[in-house]
């Protein structure tokens, strides 16, 4: 299984790599509600859903969508010129995912063409592999060239950009008037919703390290002001987002008996 | 490291991507055509190396000649052999130094296949970071792994194995001169057998897209061989007669 699983109404839909997705009912041990039919060659994206729909993006530039019921393929697809790096988010009936050209797409549901492409002339620099996320009426983009960028759903227009220095690959995360994003060096960032000015979390040990000594790689979440940061030395990290600082008696260590 | 990532496998990985971009997305075309520009540029070595096969070749009566005159004196034989193929200009060693100047290509390539064919996501981010920002290179991906009945990023494969150990066989055996020393017949004998041996093994434990390289880099050099030297060469020729043993051994 890859990417990660979307719940809704206690169904776990989750995309695998041999290409299908998968509906698991959560409230029966996980019992096998339905399986889609084979999208693609692997499905490395996680799906999302919408009304009666669960949306996936697929590594050779299809969007589907599957019937929340039994699977079944929905009649619209979309189909771009290059793959799908990013999952997808969905926002007013728009989807929104980076592709392997370097651009992020806006897709209606139910149209053929995109309504528009970031950035409008060229290409970013890299990557758009972390799931956007939407909120009244932006767009926040991750990119693997170190940027976050901010863009009006409607239009694709950039509001902002802030410069991390490095890969951005776990999605960024909303929280009050700022948006959390973590670069793959480590480095966490509160980053002003209006402004895109942001500030990094220091290191409590040496200004100069990242935040977190560890590349953050996996998506995280945020509660109650504090994000929960897994990163690739298999510690799960907690960083205060309203005191600056990574939280007292964290890391914790997840390797198995320890 | 980042040294050998700059010069030689970033180029070789991105020129890779390219080429599938434009060979209808089949990155096994992109090897094969990869295959023919490393061939061209280690031209001139191979081109030298075919050339004194052809006067080895050319030189075969004379060699006869000399086998009979000296059959009961073999070190005589094998000075006047030696002072035959310095005057011809021949190396009988075979086609030992544009291979070795393939070693490189052949790591990079390695890197390259792996690389690209990324068989987890974790792979593909690691890409992200080597790929030059050319939207030739960008668009192609994900790349297509499947090609005729191989999987490029899988190993082995036992058809391929043997058309690699089988093309290398001939295509050595085109170029090896008999030797007159009997402990340098027996090296060269060994060496027909183990290189091809070797080679078959290696391509059943390394991705089926390195075994793609080295079988077409074979048949290239198969082909520009008969061309080359107007046949098949030592295969075709009957080997030289048995030694009569020095006199005292």
């Amino acid at each position: 299984m890859e990417g990660a699983a979307t719940i809704a109404d206690g169904i776990m839909y989750i995309s695998s790599s041999d290409g299908m997705v998968y509906a698991l009912d959560t409230n029966l041990a996980g019992i096998q509600k339905w399986r889609s039919e084979r999208l693609a060659d692997r499905l490395w994206t996680g799906p999302v859903v919408m009304g009666e729909a669960v949306y996936v993006t697929t590594l050779d530039g299809r969007i589907y969508g599957l019937s929340r019921e039994d699977g079944e393929l929905l009649e619209w697809f979309f189909e771009a010129e290059a793959g799908f790096a990013s999952p997808p988010a969905i926002y007013r009936g728009v989807i929104y995912a980076g592709s392997f050209d370097r651009r992020l797409y806006a897709v209606e549901i139910g149209s053929n063409v995109s309504m528009w492409t970031f950035p409008v002339e060229g290409v970013a620099g890299s990557w758009f592999w972390a799931r956007p996320v939407v909120s009244e009426g932006v767009v926040y983009a991750g990119c693997l060239d170190g940027k976050l960028y901010a863009i009006e759903a409607e239009t694709g227009e950039k509001l902002w950009e802030f410069d991390t220095g490095d890969p951005i690959v776990a999605s960024p995360v909303l929280m009050d008037n700022s948006v959390v994003v973590a670069s793959e060096a480590g480095n966490v960032y509160v980053v002003n919703l209006e402004t895109g000015e942001g500030e990094r979390i220091r290191n409590p040990e040496n200004d100069d390290r990242p935040t977190i000594g560890a590349r953050i790689r996996a998506s995280f979440c945020v509660h109650n002001g504090l994000a929960y940061i897994r990163a690739e030395d298999n510690k799960l990290y907690v960083v205060d987002i309203t005191r600056m600082r990574i939280a007292e008696g964290w890391p914790l260590s997840l390797a198995a008996g320890r | 490291m980042e040294a050998w990532n700059l010069i030689i496998a970033n180029p070789v990985l991105n020129v890779l991507i390219a080429l599938s971009h434009f060979l209808f997305g089949q990155f096994g075309l992109a090897i094969i055509a990869l295959t023919i520009v490393v061939r061209l540029i280690t031209w001139p070595l191979n081109r030298r190396q075919l050339q004194s096969t052809k006067a080895l070749q050319d030189m075969q009566p004379k060699i006869q000649e000399l086998q009979k005159k000296f059959a009961k004196n073999q070190q005589k034989l094998q000075q006047e052999m030696m002072k035959l193929y310095k005057e011809a200009g021949v190396n009988p060693l075979g086609c030992l130094w544009p291979m070795l100047i393939q070693f490189p290509i052949w790591i990079a390539l390695y890197q390259a296949i792996m690389g690209a064919l990324a068989t987890t996501p974790e792979n593909l981010l690691d890409l992200a970071r080597r790929l030059y920002p050319w939207d030739v290179v960008n668009q192609a991906i994900p790349l297509n792994s499947h090609f005729l009945w191989l999987d490029l990023r899988s190993s082995g494969d036992i058809a391929l194995a043997i058309i690699v150990g089988g093309t290398m066989w001939v295509q050595q055996k085109m170029t090896q001169a008999p030797a007159v020393d009997p402990r340098q017949e027996s090296t060269n004998r060994m060496m027909l057998l183990m290189m091809p041996l070797m080679f078959g093994l290696m391509s059943l434990s390394f991705p089926a897209g390195l075994g793609l390289y080295w079988a077409v880099a074979n048949i290239i050099g198969i082909i520009t061989q008969y061309f080359m030297t107007g046949g098949w060469g030592y295969l075709k020729l009957r080997p030289s007669p048995q030694q009569a043993p020095a006199k005292g051994k």
